[in-house]
């Protein structure tokens, strides 16, 4: 795969993610306690930390040039 | 030996460790500007990471999201933390990657001295270091006093908050103004280590305090149902939930003092291996914060307004003996020396090279040691005014930073932006930023960076069409190496 389709892809997820942030769906309610202890709302975040850490893992290695600008 | 007298002794041995390794630095730094103030661009990838891990962590992170998610629950960490551990990244790539290779095309040592080069304008090397001064005094304040309310809870006011104000500005002077950004850099890898390390252990201590992680959250859930649940009320209405995580993630690069570590990278791999990691260690600590904040609710319920400020520090002490107490209190004094170091260098640094600009490179450096004594006998009296809490003056500030954004991303990609242009985007976007946090203009909605950064945005281009373009002569030797390098050429 070619970088600039790696790139798009990036940005892609990019904005995908950065909507998912906004979790108005969970804004609101009392969510419920997963595994009757973390709240939903708490994890949805940490899942989506993971997700956008996986993605910064992803650009680094194939969007990203190792080239110095000369 | 009492608690109070551990407690010091742990902080004493810290200091002299800092200061070794400030010296060690020293005896290696030759006498330039561009060793002084970028260690001689040779920072590789585990110093850069920690540069800016260092540089990064500060008495806002730990001691204003814990003093805010006190109030308002386990939401902080969408609210502050979640966004930037990917905008971060991204601003790494489209500001702090061209911003590098900049840098060294123009052999720039400031972010003040790179945009005024970049678009021909002394000027505007002036008005950013204005505005870059104004701002971190908020920034700076909000540091040391986060070390004064440590000090003045781990020492049971044996030591008060102003003293403890003062000797952490005088350490972080005389370590700061002899080694400069080799030291800073280098006692960064230590002071991150030591907080990073002390922050992720001891919140599982805690936890297995209160019966483990799943029986904290428990009783937080039963006693206090309302910090579980995140609501569409302020801070976190759903368009400055997007606004604020968008402006986290924005603000590290828009401050001057990890923009300048950026400069000091040796090598685009060094660059990139500095991101890669960070985010997930950074944004968890900012979790760990967070939970420090709501679980010190169950034992400490009574804080009102700025004082759940002291939550982490009140935890620690109800949690650990006075060894433990002495290291929380070295990990808190290590995220503000290597934070208030790093601005305090890159701030003499702008005022030597944009402002008062064409001395010898020695007297660079002395005038720049100078200023920092001034600059901190300014943040001193800040502090002992209080103004605010932690986070509302850390916000003040990153959104000051955050509305100089939009300089950047035209200034480094766009090569028809002009220095008139920056220079009335950032005149507007303050402008907007003063009037709305001051309610003087009407707010429609969102928090006032959002309106800032709009408003610098549109300025920036639209004055840009009406003004002449910098000589190709001064653009093409920066932009066709950043398109070249960003895949655009």
């Amino acid at each position: 795969m070619t970088r600039r389709r790696h790139r798009r892809i990036f940005w892609v997820f990019v904005v995908v993610l950065a909507a998912l942030h906004v979790d108005f769906f969970n804004h609101g309610t009392s969510p419920p306690l997963l595994f009757g202890w973390l709240p939903a709302d708490l994890a949805y975040h940490m899942a989506w930390v993971i997700a956008a850490a996986a993605l910064v893992l992803y650009f680094t290695r194939y969007v990203w040039r190792d080239y110095d600008g000369s | 030996m009492g608690p109070e007298a551990t407690i010091l002794i742990v902080v004493v041995v810290y200091f002299v460790v800092v200061l070794g390794i400030g010296a060690a630095a020293f005896r290696r730094s030759k006498p330039t500007a561009e060793d002084y103030f970028l260690g001689g661009r040779l920072a590789k990838s585990l110093v850069m990471f920690m540069a800016l891990f260092g540089t990064n962590i500060t008495p806002f992170l730990i001691m204003g999201i814990s003093g805010l998610a006190y109030h308002h629950g386990y939401g902080v960490f969408g609210y502050t933390a979640a966004m930037a551990a990917l905008i971060i990244p991204v601003a790494y790539y489209v500001i702090g990657y061209p911003a590098w290779i900049a840098s060294r095309k123009l052999k720039a040592v400031t972010p003040a001295e790179l945009l005024a080069r970049r678009l021909d304008s002394p000027n505007l090397g002036r008005l950013l270091f204005l505005v870059y001064f104004i701002y971190m005094l908020p920034y700076l304040s909000t540091g040391v006093a986060g070390v004064g309310l440590a000090v003045d809870v781990f020492t049971q006011q044996a030591i008060s908050f102003e003293i403890a104000a003062a000797g952490i500005l005088v350490i972080t002077l005389l370590y700061t103004t002899t080694g400069g950004m080799r030291a800073t850099m280098w006692t960064n890898v230590f002071q991150g280590l030591v907080f990073g390390l002390f922050l992720y252990v001891s919140i599982f201590v805690v936890a297995a305090d209160f019966g483990g992680i799943s029986g904290v959250m428990t009783e937080v859930a039963q006693r206090f149902p309302e910090l579980a649940a995140t609501k569409d009320t302020p801070p976190f209405t759903t368009g400055n939930w997007f606004v604020w995580g968008m402006a986290m993630g924005l603000v590290v690069l828009a401050f001057p003092h990890l923009l300048v570590r950026v400069f000091a990278a040796k090598d685009v791999k060094s660059l990139k291996n500095s991101i890669r990691y960070y985010p997930a260690i950074m944004i968890g600590l900012m979790l760990v914060a967070t939970l420090y904040g709501v679980w010190g609710r169950i034992e400490f319920p009574d804080f009102v307004g700025r004082d759940s400020d002291m939550v982490f520090p009140m935890v620690i002490r109800s949690h650990f003996g006075p060894m433990v107490q002495g290291l929380a209190l070295a990990g808190i004094l290590a995220a503000v020396m290597s934070t208030l170091d790093a601005q305090m260098l890159t701030l003499s640094s702008m005022l030597t090279r944009d402002v008062w600009y064409g001395l010898s490179q020695r007297r660079q450096v002395v005038l720049g040691r100078l200023f920092l004594v001034i600059l901190g006998g300014i943040a001193y009296y800040i502090v002992i005014l209080r103004p605010a809490s932690i986070f509302a003056l850390a916000q003040l500030s990153f959104s000051g930073f955050v509305t100089l954004t939009p300089i950047w991303l035209l200034g480094l990609h766009w090569r028809r932006f002009t220095a008139p242009a920056a220079i009335t985007a950032i005149v507007a976007g303050n402008a907007v930023l003063v009037a709305m946090f001051y309610e003087w203009l009407p707010n429609p909605g969102l928090i006032p960076v959002a309106w800032s950064f709009m408003a610098a945005s549109i300025v920036g281009v639209g004055v840009s069409f009406f003004t002449a373009p910098p000589p190709e002569s001064v653009t093409d030797p920066v932009m066709t190496p950043i398109r070249r390098a960003m895949g655009d050429g």
